[in-house]
Formats: C-alpha cells, structure tokens, sequence
C-alpha cells in the first residue's frame, strides 16, 4: 500500500498523509515513525468523533473549535487535504456560514476515510519493518 | 547556553502535536524536557522544578494560553516564552505583547505546524536572565521618601551610549534615571516614577538630571571624548515658559554649548498647553539643543507631533526595533520610521538594539545611530571613558 501511495502522489493526486512531514520529526526511524502515526491516529480519532458530533447537533462553537484543532493536528501530520478542508469549516463556523459547512460534511468524511485507510496502511507497514528479523 | 543544558516545558494540549514538539527538541539535541497538557498542569510543573523555556499553546481545554502566561507573568517565572498557535498571525502576535506586557521574555511566535528550524531558531535567542528583576509590588514608596530623596540628591543618571552605526563610533549617551536608596540599593525608575508624577515632582527629578548630566558630559568632553548626552523630558516639564532659558543657563554654567545636550520629548497623554511648549521648543531649537522625539510609534499623536514640533532627531521605540526581525509588521513600522526621518532630515536612532542581527539590520537599513544592550547596559558616568577606551565596534 506504501506503493499505492506513492503512485497516487506520481500521478498527481493528493495523498492522504504526506509522509515527508512525518519523517522531518521521525527522521526515518522506522519506531518513532510508528509511535507518531499511532499517536496520530488516536488523536485524529477522538477529535473526528467530536467534530461529527458537534456538526450532528449544529453546535458552531464546538464545529468551529474541533475543526480548528483537527486542522492543527493534520498540518503536522502531513493530513494536508484534511486540514485543508478543515481549516475552510473553521473559517465558515467563524463566520456563522452553515451552508458551506454542511457542504463541506461529505468532503470531511471521504477524507478523513482516506487518511484512517491510508494511517492503516502505513502503520502495518511501518509495524513489519520493525518486525522484521534482521539478516 | 548549550541546548542539552536548557529545560523546556512543552504545554500543549494535543498529545500527537506534543509528542511531535517533544522529538523535534530532542532532535535538536533537549535532554530535559517536561510537558503538561494545559496551564493549570504548566503551573503545577513551575512549582517543583525550575524551567528555562517554556513553548505553550493557546487554545486549550482548561486553562488556555492566555491565563496561563498572566498567570506566570505576575508571578515573575523567570522562564523564557515561545509561543506556538494555528491561529493567525494578528492574534499570536497580540498575545505574544500581551506576555512582554507582562514583562515575561518572549523569544518569538511559531504559527504552527512547527518545524525543528523554527524552534531552533527562536531556542537560540535564550539568554539566562542576569539576575531577576526586582518585584514591583515590593516597591512602594511615600510622598516622604520622595521628598527625602529629592532633597538628597539621590536620584543619578547612568548614561547607555549612542553609537554612530556606519562608523562605530561613540556619538554620545542618553541619561537614564536611577535612585541610588540608601537601604535598597540601585531602583529602576519604573518603580518611582509613578510616585513622582503622583505627588508631582517629576520636574524636581528632570531638572537633578539635567544638572547631574549636564556635569558628566563636561567631564566626558574634557577627557577628550567629543560626545553629547541626551535627556529624557516629559512635556509637561515645558509648560513653564521659563524652561528654555533656565536649561541653556544650566549647560552654559557647565562650559558646554547647547548643541552637546540632545532632549528627548515623549508625549504620553494629550497636551492642552501646547502653544506654551511649542514656545519653549522653537527657543530650544534656536538656542542650538537637539531635539528628538522618543519612543516614535508609541503614545499620541507622533505623526501629530513630527508635523508641529521642531524636532532633530527621530527615536524609533525600541518595541519595534527589538521585534523587527521576528515581526513583518515591526519591521515595515521601523523601516517607514526610518525613511520618514530621512525625508524630514531628521537624523534617526534606534533602541532596543539587544543582538547583532539588529545591529546588521538596521546598518542595511540606514539607520543613524543605535543604542541597546547589544552596545551597551547604561552605566555610571565615570565608567564610560573605560567604556568607550574599549569600545570596538561590530564588524
């Protein structure tokens, strides 16, 4: 899979998760590189729960700050398209503007479909090169 | 201060954003590091061990970044502040003057996502503090103390030199007031000046430094130092229509000529004797003082001001210059300060110099003369021949 998401990345559309923003903080070392996407993915989990719930209930503080945070996060993480989309949800929630954020509802969840699929991927990837026995 | 030495404290909320910043740190070689996931667990922290940065977020669950940096900011942390935020810019710069208003260290914002050169970058403009500030609330003093004072001539000017920034050379220094207390040594003028004003007697302190300036740089000049001194005036001193006369008196009875005294004008509430001021001013000027405007960009009116007073000299505040580097916005403050005093031919100087990166920045910019602890810390009269005798300037 690690394969598909390059040639994803080759033939121009957007990755799910960026790996180069991760190995600036794991510097190829396969462990933390590990210890960060599960960190991420725990993360990522809690704050995409809270943000479907508060956008459920049609709470604008709480879309606004869960969007904000999730942006924060995907940023770092390399989740550019997530954070793209949730940094316009920010915007619109700062502004009182449900319309684009409804629009914005399944966009969010394609996406952050992609980013857990590819977040799953990467991590047994990532798990097997830690595994692995050595020669 | 090697960074494997410093002790930081990360206070961040998110646990991957803070697991991130805890790697890039030791990346950048941080052996100690604490975290805590909001302010309340950040003050908790502070209370058993000593930290020297701390990097904190804003928006938090909890106590936020706000009340956590009030909260270390009145309680005198002598920690160093990085500040990291999604927000935009506008908003963490305005919290990051919000902490400098506290009087904490702030060594820069990071829009994040953070990166380790950033960090790196801003780790490296820590500086242990010398010795911690004194506590303003352990400051107070009464109309008697003042008058005390006064009446012993307690209060003295250290000088903090002007250097010319093309050729090095010394220029002259600005007369920075300080009590010498007989019991609690040498006090900051942040801690009497109120007092001053309130019981009005700000003029008795401007006309003892005046005095006690005046003198030094006699004594400067006579020890071959072609140098002037600058005076700090309030404008409510030049209310009174006799002030230019009694001040050329003064310098005169010294052997100095009124071109080696330069006073600086600061204007902190609106003026409503100003034809009075502005009478003293235009005879100041004719009489050959310097006239410059402090803390240029700060306060009322300085636009005002430049158009209506006859001033030499422009005294961009040292908020913008120390902050250039850091801030788009301080930088295009202190570059449109500079081409306006070159427009008006006014000759400009800036404070707040505090690295070398300033001092080469505002060397590219044109800047006349610079002034900060990057040169030097103000210091008594006598010492300032020693000084400049070993005064090199930056290459």
């Amino acid at each position: 899979m690690a394969a598909s998401v390059s040639s994803a990345q080759a033939n121009g559309n957007p990755v799910p998760i960026d790996r180069a923003a991760l190995e600036v903080i794991s510097r190829g070392d396969q462990a933390i590189e590990h210890r960060m996407l599960t960190v991420f993915r725990k993360a990522n989990d809690a704050d995409a729960a809270a943000l479907k719930q508060a956008l459920d209930r049609h709470d604008i503080i709480s879309v606004t700050r869960m969007s904000h945070r999730v942006m924060g996060a995907g940023r770092l993480a390399g989740a550019l398209a997530l954070a793209d989309i949730c940094g316009k949800i920010a915007v619109a929630g700062r502004a009182g503007d449900w319309d684009t954020i409804t629009a914005s509802r399944n966009a969010l969840d394609c996406e952050l479909d992609r980013v857990n699929a590819c977040l799953d991927t990467l991590l047994m990837a990532a798990r097997s090169k830690i595994i692995k026995p050595g020669p | 201060m090697k960074i494997a030495d410093i002790r930081f404290l990360v206070v961040e909320d998110h646990e991957f954003q803070r697991e991130a910043l805890v790697r890039m740190l030791a990346d950048l070689g941080a052996r100690h590091i604490f975290e805590a996931v909001d302010g309340s667990a950040a003050l908790e922290s502070l209370r058993t061990r000593t930290i020297d940065i701390i990097i904190s977020d804003l928006d938090m669950p909890g106590m936020d970044g706000m009340e956590f940096i009030r909260h270390i900011g009145e309680a005198g942390v002598p920690a160093s502040l990085i500040l990291s935020s999604v927000h935009d810019r506008s908003l963490i710069a305005s919290v990051g003057t919000m902490a400098r208003a506290y009087g904490i260290n702030l060594l820069g914002e990071i829009r994040k996502p953070v990166t380790a050169q950033k960090l790196a970058a801003l780790i490296g403009l820590h500086q242990p503090p010398a010795t911690p500030p004194p506590k303003p609330e352990n400051m107070s003093f009464s109309e008697a103390d003042i008058s005390t004072a006064l009446a012993a001539w307690q209060f003295e000017p250290f000088f903090q030199p002007l250097i010319d920034v093309a050729s090095g050379s010394l220029q002259g220094a600005e007369a920075l007031a300080r009590w010498c207390h007989p019991e609690r040594g040498i006090v900051d003028p942040y801690a009497f000046v109120p007092a001053l004003e309130a019981n009005r007697r700000i003029d008795d302190l401007t006309w003892i430094i005046l005095e006690k300036a005046a003198a030094a740089c006699r004594d400067w000049r006579a020890g071959g130092l072609d140098m002037a001194v600058s005076v700090n005036l309030s404008l409510r001193s030049l209310i009174n229509v006799g002030f230019a006369d009694r001040v050329t008196e003064l310098v005169r009875a010294q052997g100095l000529e009124p071109k080696h005294m330069t006073l600086e004008v600061t204007e902190t509430t609106a003026m409503t004797d100003m034809a009075r001021v502005l009478e003293n001013l235009a005879r100041l000027r004719i009489k050959g003082f310097g006239l410059s405007i402090d803390d240029y960009g700060t306060g009322y009116s300085s636009l005002q001001q430049l158009s209506r007073i006859p001033f030499t000299e422009l005294k961009v505040d040292q908020s913008f210059v120390m902050s250039a580097l850091e801030k788009d916005s301080c930088r295009v403050i202190l570059e449109s300060s500079l081409d306006i005093a070159r427009k008006l031919g006014l000759k400009a100087v800036a404070e707040g110099v505090e690295k070398r990166a300033d001092w080469e920045l505002l060397k590219n910019l044109g800047c006349d003369v610079a002034q900060g602890y990057f040169i030097a810390r103000p210091m008594e009269s006598a010492k300032i021949a020693e000084w400049a005798a070993a005064w090199a300037a930056p290459a």
